[in-house]
């Protein structure tokens, strides 16, 4: 048994090279990459980890909700052997005027610690939210941020998630 | 059973410890939830690890048998008020004949001492005496006794003779309760083991059947719920019964009260619960008997060449007649699965933060019918309701609760510290296949009427001063179904969300009962079904919500095909979780696609 501490405390980069490392070359399906065998609850604590690496990417003062991972399928392949983690969650800073800030920081930032920005510019809703997405072929997880300025309290909307994950023999997926 | 006994006997004795198991029953409901929303979930949220797996599958045996003596309780407490009631009304016609027969004496065995009397006219006075009474008179046996008392010198007999009477009966009613309620509570007993059985769950269903019967005198005082379907004439009945009442109904009745749309959703989840129990005991009996039936054929055999016409050898094939044995088998599992998608989403609560989740439907019926919340739908400020289309029923119910749970999930972040219930609603029998069933209307207006309650429902039974925001979300068939509600009835929705849409009988927007830009339409690429179906399902003109003048806000998708639409992380689902939360303005549109060529919807078949 082992008890879970706050991602950030956490050592991240070994835990990650033993699931994605020998998955980096297999196979794709339907674009989606192969993030490697694990549980799906060690996925999500994975899954933590890397949000709150680019938490620490922010670098201005805010808070960040509390929201964890979920499980989803993955397209094409088996539900009961194959799934995906996503993990929404959102950034509030602690002025609003700071929002701009934490955006550019991640626009800055991200590239700097393997991720790809592979998408920049408004979108196409009512409001015109500036998103951001960025893959990290290391890691296999993409996120995309959406910066709700009109939000009330503004904040960055972050929506994480990875490729798809294998479970290990003789297991079924856990959903949650 | 005899006068003295009957005499001796206090009916609130028997109504006290009903209440006793009642109370007992309450707090085992207590302890289930604790022991499952609290001390499980928990620990799900900081332990990992094979010692704390081990530990959820005895919290999970635990919550069995609390959820078992939760149920027996009740039916305990019924039984106990059924023979109570019985018991009382002998009793107080025992107690009215006593009062009567003043200037008598009733004795001991029953028997009624009269005074010396004397009629107007004769001389002498008539010594008294002793008489005993016989039950269950007849006419023949009133008029026969009639005159024995007409030619008896002494008036007091026949007066007498008719309390002794009374008082017969009134044993003799009790008598029969007694030995009508003797078996049925002897029945009551349970194994002194501490597994929770299939089989005795399937004893808690003969149980309830064997009490409902014999306690209908009881049962009867309570008034029943309304026929009108009005969820709010629903809520009034169930706020109009006592505690105990309501705890009989719920025992006696679970399933009519699970589906009675305006009860509270506690309330519904708790007698749901119940007929999940037994009907996941019965079907495990069921499946058993099946397999006994059906043993397994032998698996492998040779593979012969197709080549060469010869055996290889050590290779082994799975042979037709086991191939066919697996289908049949898989066949008589399948409502197990379904009931058991249903109870490992109650097990992983608390998992990464999953909220408590409530049942608000369930039965096997048919296609069968489960609807399953996230979160308490009468507290949140954000409802969702998930309604499937073309292929759901019961047995497949887990990939739609999920649907429901990656709602969940992207909207309550989204919502900005308000709380989101969203709720997976297979209310309605689905079509079985796309091509065979699927072109059919009536599935859908069948199923609108429940819908269109169920939403009502959801209104009646939230609580706190602001109304819920409400948003109805529908797939395929379902969207279908959420047309030919809004066309039929009142569609009880603020927002509207079709994704993947063969039409919806209506033709435009304004049609769905929301205010003007709230109906949401997703077509993803790769996605025929829209264009398949809108000769079927379309509205005027076979316009369908894809079409510009249909008139809905086009969400950007970024998944392909017709099932992709809750791919988490996809935009579809995130757009999907905004309208929930009521954040329509900061949506990703698109223009509305163009409709397939009639080549390329035939080369799609």
């Amino acid at each position: 048994m082992k008890t879970r501490m706050r991602a950030s405390v956490l050592a991240v980069p070994l835990v990650l090279t033993i699931l994605t490392g020998c998955g980096m070359t297999d196979d794709k399906s339907d674009g989606v990459p192969f993030a490697g065998t694990s549980t799906s609850l060690d996925a999500a604590d994975t899954m933590e980890r890397v949000s709150s690496e680019i938490y620490d990417l922010l670098g201005v003062k805010g808070k960040a909700s509390d929201s964890l991972p979920g499980v989803m399928d993955c397209s094409g392949k088996d539900t009961k052997t194959y799934f995906r983690i996503f993990h929404p969650w959102s950034f509030t800073p602690a002025s609003a005027s700071d929002l701009d800030e934490a955006m550019e920081r991640l626009k800055g930032e991200l590239p700097k610690h393997g991720w790809e920005i592979v998408e920049y510019g408004p979108n196409t809703s009512k409001n015109k939210n500036i998103t951001l997405t960025a893959d990290n072929d290391k890691k296999k997880v993409s996120v995309k941020v959406t910066k709700m300025a009109k939000n009330d309290p503004p904040k960055l909307s972050l929506n994480l998630v990875s490729g798809c994950y294998k479970v290990p023999d003789g297991e079924e997926v856990e959903r949650f | 059973m005899d006068y003295a006994t009957l005499k001796a006997f206090k009916p609130s004795e028997y109504e006290d410890a009903a209440d006793g198991y009642r109370s007992m029953g309450n707090v085992a409901q207590a302890a289930k939830d604790r022991v499952e929303n609290t001390v499980a979930a928990g620990m799900r949220k900081t332990l990992q690890g094979d010692a704390a797996e081990a530990a959820q599958k005895q919290l999970q045996a635990l919550t069995k048998n609390f959820h078992y003596i939760q149920t027996e309780c009740g039916v305990i407490s019924t039984a106990l008020n059924g023979f109570a009631y019985d018991m009382a009304a002998a009793k107080r016609k025992l107690d009215t004949a006593i009062g009567d027969a003043q200037g008598c004496t009733v004795n001991p065995d029953g028997s009624v001492t009269f005074p010396a009397g004397q009629k107007p006219g004769d001389e002498k006075v008539a010594d008294g005496g002793t008489v005993t009474g016989s039950a269950g008179g007849s006419p023949t046996s009133d008029a026969v006794e009639r005159q024995a008392a007409n030619i008896h010198p002494n008036p007091n007999y026949g007066k007498a003779m008719g309390y002794a009477n009374r008082i017969a009966d009134a044993v003799r009613e009790a008598t029969d309760a007694d030995t009508k309620w003797a078996p049925k509570i002897q029945a009551l007993k349970a194994d002194d083991d501490l597994t929770v059985s299939a089989r005795d769950w399937t004893d808690v269903t003969s149980d309830t059947g064997g009490v409902r019967d014999a306690a209908d005198a009881y049962l009867d005082t309570i008034k029943p719920p309304p026929k009108n379907d009005l969820p709010q004439d629903n809520a009034n009945w169930w706020n109009g019964l006592s505690e105990e009442q309501r705890a009989a109904y719920v025992s006696m009745h679970p399933a009519s009260i699970g589906a009675l749309d305006g009860l509270p959703s506690a309330v519904r989840d708790d007698a749901n619960r119940m007929v999940l129990a037994e009907a996941r005991g019965a079907a495990q009996v069921e499946y058993d008997t099946w397999l006994k039936k059906h043993p397994e054929p032998t698996r492998h055999t040779d593979y012969i060449n197709p080549m060469t016409g010869t055996i290889m050898k050590g290779v082994k094939v799975d042979s037709v007649a086991w191939k066919e044995w697996e289908e049949a088998r898989k066949s008589a599992h399948k409502s197990i699965d379904g009931m058991d998608a249903i109870q490992n989403r109650f097990d992983q609560t608390g998992t990464k933060g999953l909220p408590e989740a409530y049942l608000l439907g369930f039965s096997t019926e048919g296609d069968g019918r489960a609807i399953l919340a996230n979160g308490n739908p009468d507290t949140a400020d954000h409802q969702s309701v998930y309604v499937p289309g073309t292929t759901a029923e019961l047995g497949k119910i887990e990939g739609d609760i999920n649907r429901s749970v990656n709602v969940w999930r992207s909207a309550d972040d989204n919502a900005d510290g308000e709380s989101v219930s969203s709720i997976t609603w297979l209310g309605y029998d689905a079509p079985d296949s796309v091509p065979k069933d699927a072109p059919f209307e009536h599935y859908a207006y069948d199923g609108a009427p429940a819908l269109n309650r169920f939403l009502d429902g959801l209104e009646t039974s939230h609580t706190g001063d602001t109304a819920p925001h409400r948003t109805v979300i529908s797939h395929s068939y379902g969207t279908t179904l959420v047309g030919a509600a809004a066309q039929a009835g009142d569609l009880n929705a603020d927002d509207v969300v079709f994704a993947g849409s063969p039409g919806v009988k209506v033709s435009g927007a304004e049609e769905m009962d929301v205010p003007k830009g709230h109906v949401w339409n997703e077509e993803a690429e790769g996605d025929v079904v829209p264009d398949l179906g809108r000769y079927g399902h379309g509205g005027d003109g076979f316009r369908i919500p894809s079409d510009e003048q249909f008139g809905a806000n086009q969400m950007t998708t970024d998944t392909e095909g017709h099932s992709g639409y809750w791919d988490e992380g996809s935009t579809s689902l995130e757009n999907q979780a905004l309208v929930v939360v009521g954040k329509g303005e900061d949506v990703a549109l698109k223009p509305p696609p163009n409709p397939l060529t009639s080549e390329e919807v035939l080369r799609s078949k």
